[in-house]
């Protein structure tokens, strides 16, 4: 009688035991798969600013004139903003202009042998570089 | 006494499984409330403007809990090419979250080639990325 009580009380600790070891496990294994997920956000969220560069921005440098006025012209069917433009790799201007669709717009830029844009999306456009002899 | 190490047993491993518990607990919350530092660099540009002068953009986010001061870029390659910081797009201390894009001019540079850009911060993070100079 005093056996078999003895034995069922320790069997019912053994399982509690059981129970608890198994919790803790679920629970490792949770911190383990939430650390993962975490893992996999920040992959994407670098996919995206990488995708970010691939767009459909189409500028061009209509005419330059010795005077330093540029005229550029947003040949995409979206609107582009210009923040900056480099002549001869140095800023010649730098602001916010928004360019709708096959609009033109006049910067007084000065007068160089290049030109480069650069975008709100970060893009660098060239639009003009040195004639190569 | 049969059932003293089966007892026994089955407390160590409730002392095993308690320990697990408050570790798992503890790491989690430890985890949740410590400071990450951490900056990536999110995209990278590097275009030929004139001569052997390239203009290079580099986008660096904030992907950490606290705000992060970035140095000015270096770039590491062919032609050991130095940078001028020409215009900065943001702040150089980015909050979490948050991006700065920055503008150099680097030379010498050759077109083609593959540079490695390095972004130093005032916390001891690092970040960098592979760019080819394109024209």
């Amino acid at each position: 009688m005093g056996k078999s009580g003895r034995r069922g009380i320790s069997v019912a600790v053994a399982q509690v035991a059981i129970l608890l070891v198994a919790l803790a496990v679920g629970l490792i294994a949770l911190g383990i798969f939430m650390r993962n997920t975490n893992v996999v956000t920040a992959s994407s969220e670098r996919e995206a600013g990488l995708q970010a560069l691939k767009t459909d921005e189409r500028l061009t440098l209509v005419y330059w004139a010795r005077n330093g006025r540029a005229w550029i012209a947003n040949d995409g069917p979206e609107p582009v903003t210009i923040l900056q433009i480099y002549v001869d790799a140095n800023l010649a201007w730098s602001g916010t202009a928004t360019l709708g669709a096959r609009q033109t717009q006049v910067f007084n830029i000065g007068f160089g042998q290049s030109l480069i844009v650069k975008t709100g999306t970060g893009m660098l456009h060239v639009l003009r570089r040195e004639e190569l002899r | 006494m049969p059932s003293q190490p089966v007892v026994a047993l089955a407390l160590v491993m409730v002392a095993l499984a308690l320990v697990l518990i408050v570790g798992t607990v503890g790491s989690t919350w430890l985890s949740r409330h410590a400071e990450k530092v951490d900056v990536r660099i999110g995209a990278v540009q590097m275009v030929r403007a004139l001569a052997d002068r390239y203009l290079l953009v580099v986008s660096v986010v904030n992907i950490g809990s606290v705000p992060v001061t970035v140095q000015t870029p270096s770039l590491r390659g062919d032609g050991n090419p130095s940078c001028t910081l020409l215009h900065v797009q943001g702040s150089q201390t980015i909050k979490p979250s948050e991006r700065v894009e920055m503008t150099l001019r680097c030379s010498p540079a050759r077109l083609g080639a593959e540079y490695l850009v390095t972004v130093n911060t005032d916390r001891g993070v690092q970040a960098w990325a592979k760019v080819v100079a394109v024209g």
